[in-house]
């Protein structure tokens, strides 16, 4: 049901939720609903740029307690009210967007740090603590999460939950789903329930894994159990500037098949090292810029170190040095600050895109091509970023400086762009995607990535939601 | 509009999250609006719809901000948002849209607003916001006589509310009278009154013919260097909270730990990260009287950031101080805590 806001039935449900989760945590203004209507997709942000009006939820609750979402969702289930989880509104899809409406349900208020196991090296968190200050109460204590996303400062560890996060050392201590034990979770039909205690077991097919990634479609994640890690006696970090991204490339997958253990390699390609790289370390030379790092006791991370640059140099890079993988390092997040990051007036996505050495390349090469050649007002860069035994993920970025002002023209000419481009990576063996999740904007891609086996996906959906109140018109379940 | 002087700003921060961690107001109701990305939202709706201004909503939540700068310092690029903010309080003030609470404080201040100079001296004026503490405690500790200076505002209040014409005349007045009394230095225990009279004035050109303005750690670090003053005693284990206005409006961050450390204290880091703002709305200059409540919620975070509840806490703001002592912390001013363990040379 789509809430009229201006009707004595809205105030019923209005006042059932603020009995139900105290007068403090339930919301209408209209400032705080305009900064739920923008989350970091860039298609509400164009429709903000271009002054279209906001599509706000109606209300917005900040529950504070698992119980208290469980009563949100029994209301909303008995007016049949849509309800889209927010956590720090960072992600690039449109996942947190409440576009028919309803509820959007803050979780920031379920911020509390609730036990740091020091024997088995555990932190048990509520889903709505910021990252960032969940990363720094670990390190007072004196370890650390490991998980360093550049949405570090803004994401919720919910957010990360949600769309199966990545962060800057992946590589060594994986992506969140690898580094989750266990989670609460609150039933769109408003039950309390919790995956089992360990992640490792025999004890039938893991539900853990199944609610990451789910993007609030299956319900709201409230509490997690991550490993925790002790901080390393130290984290050393090389640069090559190598001739072309080929040869990076196949220096970048030898260093991963040898079975070293980097916690971090970045390949920049040629366009993006000359305009980024350039912009922010600034290195101005033609070539493909490789990064890579090693971290733990010190004996260890020197000998690893001199084996992956040894396994470099067969290419002939350029020698960087430590200085300027350490500049990197250093500025890994400043990529992301204004001005450094695309912005309005330009359109740009991330056509984030995984698949296994055998096929990364082709997939870039593919991209590029279809982006190129069918957009020639698009600028086509990229980086690899996150990188596995088997193979990669390609931070591939369109870029057009100046787009149709009318907003529909732009995002029908943005959502082209995507189409063309992300069906060129699937046929050439890519998966969408590896750590931004899907949302809105690729929700239409889900039934041809998955094929018949999605039709398994929404009868999950189904038994699950069976009213879909939850996160309507994401993932590709529809409305 | 004056906010069309922060354009630049509020392209930058409407659709950046990268600081929102830090912003003290965000920190505690968690609300959208309260976050550099949230209002520059907002102000960019208004940039775009100018009759949306008077929103009641969006003027609350430019009232609301603590205007502690910590984001600004925080980012790569270091935006203007709580100067944005500032602008968008001149608007509101401007269009006869101000809040009924902000008015009839900035009326209280103009009412008490009675400048007094006494003392003898030509050397250094003390610029004082509080009665009979922080004049007899630089007096003790240097042994000089002293010009004072007694004023209940230096104009930083009506400046932050957004009344502007209000805090230039109050300026006006306290620069002559410094002009008057011939000194060459004006030290002030205050960070919000250094602040004005350093970097607020000037902008309302103000200039002081070579007068000196500083804050009393700065100050009192060029004496112990010079070995004027001694300081000595104990190596009790303090938490030093920074004021805003020094931190994150003056790059003052060494001298008071210096001082605390040359005087024997051992000093701890506070909460759990250097960045944060745990100065209680201290830019926001009377955050407790406009918005209690969310003041009180800023005391319940502090407090859940203290290693122990009996840490025995430092800050250079009065403001700061005076809300942590109404809330029952065991807390010392600067100036206390060097006055603790000090000695004329």
């Amino acid at each position: 049901m789509l809430l009229q806001t201006d009707n004595y039935h809205f105030e019923m449900i209005h006042s059932e939720l603020k009995w139900a989760v105290g007068e403090d945590n339930v919301r209408t203004d209209d400032a705080d609903k305009l900064g739920h209507s923008i989350d970091y997709y860039w298609v509400p942000e164009l429709w903000h740029d271009r002054n279209c009006p906001p599509q706000p939820p109606q209300i917005i609750v900040t529950p504070e307690t698992a119980q208290d979402v469980a009563k949100v969702m029994k209301i909303a289930n008995n007016y049949k009210i849509p309800v889209t989880p927010w956590g720090g509104g960072s992600g690039s899809q449109g996942g947190a967007l409440p576009i028919y409406g309803g509820i959007s349900l803050d979780t920031k208020k379920l911020n509390k740090v609730l036990e740091i196991d020091e024997k088995s090296l555990t932190i048990t968190a509520e889903t709505g603590c910021n990252m960032q200050q969940l990363e720094w109460a670990t390190e007072k204590a004196g370890y650390s999460t490991m998980h360093f996303p550049a949405s570090i400062a803004c994401a919720t560890l919910g957010g990360f939950l949600a769309h199966r996060g990545t962060g800057v050392l992946s590589t060594k201590y994986g992506k969140i789903e690898d580094m989750v034990m266990s989670i609460e979770m609150v039933t769109p039909e408003g039950e309390v329930i919790n995956t089992l205690p360990v992640p490792r077991h025999a004890s039938g097919p893991d539900l853990t894994q199944m609610f990451l990634g789910s993007e609030g479609t299956l319900g709201v994640m409230t509490k997690v159990t991550l490993k925790i890690h002790p901080i390393p006696e130290c984290r050393k970090f090389h640069a090559f500037l190598f001739k072309n991204m080929t040869s990076a490339m196949a220096a970048g997958s030898e260093l991963m098949t040898s079975r070293l253990r980097p916690a971090v390699i970045r390949l920049y390609d040629t366009p993006e090292t000359a305009k980024l790289i350039k912009k922010v370390l600034g290195i101005d030379r033609e070539g493909s810029y490789l990064v890579f790092g090693f971290d733990g006791p010190e004996e260890m991370v020197d000998l690893e170190m001199a084996r992956a640059c040894e396994i470099c140099r067969k290419q002939n890079p350029e020698d960087l040095g430590t200085e300027m993988g350490q500049t990197w390092w250093d500025n890994r997040y400043k990529f992301f600050y204004p001005p450094y990051m695309f912005h309005m007036p330009q359109a740009f996505g991330t056509l984030d895109t995984v698949a296994t050495f055998a096929n990364i390349e082709n997939v870039y090469w593919a991209m590029k091509k279809v982006v190129t050649e069918n957009f020639p007002q698009a600028t086509f860069i990229g980086h690899f970023s996150h990188w596995y035994e088997w193979g990669c993920m390609l931070y591939a970025r369109f870029i057009i400086d100046d787009p149709p002002s009318d907003p529909a023209e732009a995002t029908a000419l943005y959502n082209k762009i995507w189409d063309m481009a992300i069906r060129a990576a699937m046929d050439n063996g890519g998966v969408i995607n590896e750590h931004h999740g899907v949302g809105l904007k690729l929700g239409r891609m889900m039934p041809e990535l998955y094929g018949n086996a999605f039709d398994i996906l929404k009868r999950i959906k189904k038994i699950m939601d069976p009213n879909n109140i939850m996160n309507p018109g994401k993932m590709g379940f529809g409305n | 509009m004056h906010i069309q002087t922060h354009t630049d700003v509020i392209s930058a921060c409407r659709f950046c999250f990268m600081c929102r961690h830090l912003d003290t107001t965000g920190n505690v109701t968690f609300r959208e609006a309260d976050t550099p990305r949230g209002r520059a939202l907002v102000l960019d709706r208004i940039r775009m719809n100018p009759e949306q201004l008077a929103n009641p909503d969006f003027i609350n939540v430019m009232y609301q901000s603590t205007l502690s700068a910590a984001c600004r310092k925080h980012c790569v690029s270091h935006y203007d948002e709580a100067g944005l903010v500032l602008q968008a309080r001149r608007d509101i003030v401007e269009q006869n849209l101000v809040p009924e609470a902000v008015s009839q404080l900035a009326q209280s201040i103009q009412e008490q607003f009675d400048p007094k100079l006494t003392g003898e001296g030509q050397d250094v004026l003390i610029l004082s916001t509080q009665k009979d503490t922080f004049e007899h405690q630089l007096v003790h500790l240097t042994d000089k006589t002293v010009q004072v200076l007694q004023v209940n505002d230096t104009g930083k209040i009506p400046s932050v509310l957004g009344l502007t014409d209000q805090a230039k005349e109050m300026a006006k007045q306290i620069a002559a009278m410094i002009k008057k009394s011939g000194c060459s230095t004006v030290v002030t225990n205050s960070p919000a009154a250094f602040d004005a009279l350093k970097n607020d004035y000037p902008s309302w050109e103000i200039d002081w013919d070579g007068i000196t303005i500083e804050h009393s750690s700065t100050y009192l670090t060029k004496l112990v260097d010079a070995k004027k003053v001694t300081l000595q005693c104990n190596d009790e284990v303090v938490y030093y909270i920074d004021s805003d206005y020094l931190r994150n409006y003056n790059d003052i961050t060494v001298e008071p730990r210096q001082l605390l450390e040359q005087a024997g204290y051992q000093l701890n880091p506070f909460g759990t990260n250097p960045e944060e703002s745990y100065a209680l709305g201290e830019a926001a200059m009377v955050l407790d009287q406009l918005h209690p409540k969310l003041v009180q919620m800023m005391v319940e975070r502090f407090k859940s950031m203290m290693d122990q509840p009996l840490d025995r806490i430092v800050t250079a703001s009065p403001y700061t101080l005076r809300i942590l002592r109404g809330a029952g912390i065991d807390v010392m001013s600067l100036e206390e805590a060097l006055l603790a363990c000090s000695a004329k040379a």
